[in-house]
């Protein structure tokens, strides 16, 4: 599905380098659920990045579903991102003036199909996170599970092959955590949705099928 | 998209509120700009229906009350001298002068039906002086003397108004007092154009009734036809000859050239002066455009760098910040319509004709447009240079 390898990544700010990502070699099969660990600062966000296709690499190839995209113009990446790959990032990032249902339907707007069919989708995955009773509030008039609830299923409407989850049970509690475990896993079991969560916590990595560390930019085995 | 811009728009109505109603200001402040501009333009091409180019104005300042028959036997004596100048190709007398705003309204009743129009009194000559274009009919002449009737001639305006059928020439209209006995008026010439009050002047109904020395009204002013290449030194010679006539009289001299473009010039400099306000106006309200979409697009930088993540491409995003702008422009269009249709429906502004105000419309539409598309170039290309996972970065 996705093979990195010897990807680099260092940030230039001014006149301080920081060596986000270092050597990373990587491989994720198809219908895998992997988890990455690591302290704050290691890079975890910056690795899911560059597979997302949001940030190039400094040096080292980025090869998905056997497709070299290092030579992709952005409007190709844009493609690839908007078909292939759905984000859950660390913060929820829903647009306040958009209503649930339009929130999770923003990903299907950059596509060539019909609104009857987007909101059909976008119902779906609201659906799938068990939140289409919420469709028409406003991201303010919902908790914080319920908001990532719809980051999620803003992420899933267009059913994605591969989904990048960013500390996606970060901001809440366990028993909401459980829940979003939940609907990750039967993403992943039933429509062979390959994931890649970063996670803080033990337990939900023991969840996944495999657990990556990184620590200072680099992967530990 | 369409619809979604529409929804973030409505969504966003307070922050919105006050483009959309500067956008409608500026609408209605072009608007305005270009109805003036095009009733203008459009009078301004509509003929004359005389010459002007080698002709003077000569105004009476006539002392002693008009009415005695010395003053009209000195004014025919004025013109018989006028007339045996070598210089001189033809004389004319008019009630009203040209290239004024000396205005003559009446009207009268006719069927029950009330014809109002522009009036003015010319004597037989004035219209071969001013090469009046006539389009039916005839001039004034001795075949008019001791009729019993009155003759007019009418511009092919008043025809067109008050004659549904066109056949206006030989038909009878109801004197000045329609019951005190006085002679119908009957058209006996129609005439292209008569537009007394020069070409930007909105063209009106005009009715032109026969001067008579011997019983006439007060005119204003001989009109002359002099030689081609006689210059202004000539009024000096005029002048001296006039007041051997009438030594009591006040005489002032004016080329109608020179007439014209005084009148054209009162007629558009407060227009130019009202551009000039109204330029500035606009740019001010273009810059607090760009200002405020510049702004949002710095408020707006999580949301740009996640639709930039789930796959909008630059191209997409440049849109987007266009099309929004574009669409607060034309509600703000739509805002100023409803406030400046008003004016032709109620009739606030009677010059007003409705194809003037859908042309003046389209004009404005046009240039609040492409204002707000220029305003919106800059900060839509900034909005594409947002890098998504920088942008997600931080909360
Ligand atoms: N846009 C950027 N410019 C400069 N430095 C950056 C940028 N993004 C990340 N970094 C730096 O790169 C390093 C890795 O950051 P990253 O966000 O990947 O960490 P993380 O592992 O996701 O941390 P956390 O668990 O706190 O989310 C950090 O030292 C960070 O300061
Ligand atoms: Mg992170």
């Amino acid at each position: 599905m996705i093979k990195l390898n010897n990807v680099n990544k260092t940030y230039f700010t001014d006149k301080i380098e920081t060596i986000a990502l270092h050597n990373i070699s990587l491989e994720v099969e198809t219908g895998e659920f992997v988890s990455i660990m690591g302290p704050s600062g290691c890079g975890k966000s910056t690795l899911l990045n560059i597979i997302g296709l949001l940030d190039k690499p400094n040096e080292g190839s980025i090869t998905l579903e056997q497709e070299n995209v290092e030579q992709y113009k952005e409007k190709q990446l844009a493609k690839i991102r908007n078909e292939k790959i759905g984000f859950i990032f660390q913060g929820f990032h829903l647009i306040p003036e958009l209503r649930v249902i339009d929130n999770v339907e923003l990903p299907l707007l950059y596509r060539k199909i019909s609104s009857k069919k987007r909101r059909e989708l976008a119902l779906e995955a609201l659906e799938k996170v068990g939140l289409s009773a919420r469709s028409h509030h406003f991201p303010s008039q919902l908790s914080g599970g319920q908001q990532q609830r719809v980051a999620i299923a803003r992420a899933i409407t267009g059913k994605p092959s591969l989904l990048l989850a960013d500390e996606p049970t970060g901001n809440l509690d366990s028993h909401m955590g459980d829940e979003i475990m939940q609907i990750l896993e039967d993403l992943n079991k039933n429509e062979n949705t390959t994931i890649i969560m970063v996670t803080h916590d033990d337990d939900e990595a023991k969840r996944t099928d495999r657990l990556i560390r990184v620590f200072d930019g680099q992967l530990i085995h | 998209m369409f619809s979604h811009i529409l929804k973030l728009i409505w969504n966003r109505k307070r922050n919105n509120a006050l483009m959309i109603t500067e956008i409608a200001i500026a609408f209605i402040v072009v608007l305005m700009i270009s109805v003036l501009a095009v009733s203008n333009y459009r009078n301004y091409q509509v003929p004359l229906g005389y010459e002007w180019q080698d002709h003077w104005q000569i105004s009476l300042g006539i002392s002693g009350g008009w009415s005695t028959d010395t003053n009209r036997e000195t004014l025919r004596q004025m013109i018989a001298a006028l007339k045996s100048q070598e210089a001189i190709d033809s004389v004319g007398v008019v009630k009203e002068p040209l290239f004024f705003n000396s205005v003559w309204q009446s009207s009268t009743r006719s069927d029950d039906r009330l014809i109002t129009f522009n009036a003015n009194t010319l004597d037989d000559e004035a219209f071969e002086t001013l090469s009046v274009n006539f389009l039916a009919g005839r001039a004034f002449d001795e075949r008019d003397n001791g009729q019993g009737y009155r003759p007019v001639i009418v511009n092919q305006l008043f025809v067109d108004t008050y004659f549904s059928n066109g056949d206006a020439l030989d038909k009878l209209m109801p004197g000045d007092n329609a019951n005190g006995g006085t002679l119908p008026r009957k058209i006996i010439g129609i005439v292209e154009e008569f537009r007394q009050y020069g070409e930007l002047a909105k063209p009106v109904p005009y009715v032109i009734s026969r001067f008579d020395i011997a019983t006439g009204h007060q005119p204003s002013a001989i009109v002359i036809k002099v030689k081609e290449g006689t210059d202004i030194n000539y009024e000096q010679h005029l002048s001296t000859l006039l007041k051997g006539i009438a030594p009591e009289w006040h005489f002032s001299f004016v080329t109608l050239k020179s007439q014209r473009s005084q009148s054209i010039e009162n007629e558009l400099t407060p227009l130019i002066v009202l551009s000039i306000v109204a330029l500035f106006f606009v740019i001010m309200v273009a810059l607090g455009l760009f200002g405020v979409l510049w702004q949002n697009i710095t408020r707006r930088t999580q949301e740009i760098g996640l639709r930039r993540a789930i796959g909008a491409s630059a191209m997409s995003v440049h849109q987007q910040i266009i099309g929004e702008l574009m669409m607060l422009a034309a509600f703000g269009i739509l805002a100023g319509l409803v406030l400046a249709i008003q004016v032709p429906l109620l009739g606030l502004f009677p010059e007003l004709d409705w194809f003037s105000f859908w042309v003046s419309f389209a004009i404005a539409v046009a240039v609040i447009l492409s204002l707000s598309f220029v305003c919106a170039l800059y900060p839509s290309k900034m909005a594409t240079r947002i890098d998504p996972a920088y942008a997600l970065h931080y909360e």
